[in-house]
């Protein structure tokens, strides 16, 4: 019985250097196709969700001004029958920059800075003059946790999950909230010079993201 | 530099995705009708219905105990805070009041009944218009008996004045109603709403459209109008003439 453990024990010991060798090996020519530690990326993204939720007229939470406020048969309120109108709003949706560090091959940490600019024209429902535009931007920063799955020269894809903060304002608004993306599936295509595009959800984006990153 | 600015913002605006439709327009016809009607709301409409429920109320204050329970419409409905002051509830016909009645009948010459709040929840509708009123008197009110002979009173509230004669016919109460009323907004506008000279008739009427539940509304035929200010420039009119049982005609600014 004893020897039974013993030899158990040796190949139990045996299997794992030898995995620990491969692992290296799979590591060192990983390192020779992939010699890059950090990457920068420019990326534009989806619809900013929370943003679009929080900041323009029209949703529920964003009456904020007495004569934006639709007018009820009986109120006796005459500034909201002729308050402001708001023409349609826009928002550019987030545009960010991020660095990345790549720790191991199958995990990558990166944090992400981005904004989100906003606008709408407001006039006057008396007569539909022009009364002022109102501008606004909205910043957000994530840390992302990145884990790599397909690993080749060119082609690298991942799932990232990130947590951080947003703020931002927008005609007399000015808000901080949390922020967090999850993205099930990411892609780069290229080497020192790369195009990524990735799918997620979450409150600065919905729908997903793409741009231009660059490693060294 | 300023190229590169033009396209980056060109390629932004392009791109940027629209997250709201426009919240209100222009004012139009519309808009003033529904104005004009808010008004009508304030000044006719609630004060008929207030008499309306108060007759029945002080009916029901009369009956025994007995035959209180067997009042559907307003038992379990009245609120007695003692001291002649009682709180009626809106499941009697949309309208929520607290009134003092200083110990006197509604129909006794020189009585004052006084409201703490008042509120009224309605709705009108014809083939042109649909339109929900929610009115509120916050600062209360005072109904007075004016004339016992003729069924008179005058309704007193938040610039709201109106004389209010009961019509009695075989099936309903039938409402002669001459108000006027004025609203002051903080920026300068105001306006200025009255029935026409001969004022206007209120009665409640039963629907039954057939795919719903029958319902109550109320029938007008008169004309009332409002007028809207700019300090002391008029901006807008609307004037809405009723006929019962046909749309009501409106003449607006817009």
């Amino acid at each position: 019985m004893k020897r039974i453990l013993l030899t158990a024990l040796a190949l139990l010991i045996g299997a794992m250097a030898l995995a620990q060798d491969w692992r290296a090996e799979r590591n060192k020519a990983f390192k020779e196709k992939f010699p890059y530690r950090y990457e920068v990326r420019l990326g534009w993204s989806g619809y900013p969700i929370l943003d679009a939720n929080n900041f323009p007229n029209g949703y529920s939470g964003g009456h904020r001004d007495y004569d934006i406020m639709p007018y009820h048969p009986g109120s006796g309120d005459v500034d909201a029958l002729y308050g402001t109108a708001y023409a349609p709003e826009y928002m550019t949706g987030m545009i960010s920059g991020e660095f990345s560090i790549h720790f191991k091959r199958w995990f990558t940490l990166a944090v992400e800075a981005g904004f989100n600019g906003i606008w709408g024209e407001v006039y006057d429902k008396y007569d539909g003059s022009h009364v002022r535009t109102n501008r606004g931007v909205t910043f957000t920063v994530i840390p992302h946790a990145r884990f790599y799955w397909v690993n080749t020269r060119s082609v690298r894809m991942y799932s990232g999950i990130g947590l951080g903060v947003g703020l931002g304002g927008y005609d007399k608004e000015f808000m901080v909230y949390p922020a967090a993306q999850l993205s099930p599936v990411g892609i780069t295509a290229g080497r020192k010079i790369f195009f990524f595009a990735e799918g997620s959800i979450g409150t600065a984006y919905m729908g997903g993201k793409f741009g231009l990153g660059y490693r060294f | 530099m300023k190229k590169i600015y033009a396209y980056m913002m060109t390629i932004l605006a392009l791109a940027s995705c629209q997250v709201t439709n426009p919240y209100s327009k222009v004012v139009d016809a519309n808009d003033l009708m529904i104005y004009n009607h808010g008004e009508l709301g304030r000044c006719v409409t609630c004060p008929a219905e207030l008499l309306d429920v108060l007759i029945g109320f002080e009916e029901y204050l009369n009956k025994s105990d007995e035959d209180k329970m067997y009042d559907q419409k307003y038992y379990g409905r009245i609120t007695d805070y003692g001291s002649d002051t009682y709180g009626i509830s809106a499941q009697i016909s949309g309208l929520n009041c607290t009134v003092d009645t200083g110990g006197k009948s509604i129909w006794e010459e020189g009585a004052e009944w006084e409201f703490s709040v008042i509120s009224y929840y309605g709705h009108y509708n014809d083939s042109q218009l649909y339109i929900n009123h929610d009115i509120y008197f916050d600062k209360g009110g005072v109904l007075k008996m004016e004339n016992p002979a003729d069924s008179v009173w005058t309704f007193h509230a938040d610039n709201v004045e109106s004389r209010v004669k009961m019509i009695r016919t075989d099936s309903t109460r039938v409402w002669k109603v001459e108000g006027h009323c004025r609203v002051n907004g903080e920026n300068g506008l105001s306006s200025v709403s009255a029935t026409g000279a001969e004022g206007m008739s209120v009665r409640k009427v039963w629907v039954d459209l057939g795919t719903t539940y029958p319902r109550q509304e109320i029938s007008y035929s008169g004309s009332f109008s409002t007028d809207l200010f700019k300090g002391d420039e008029k901006i807008d009119f609307c004037t809405m003439t009723f006929r019962p049982g046909f749309a009501a005609s409106c003449t607006t600014s817009r």
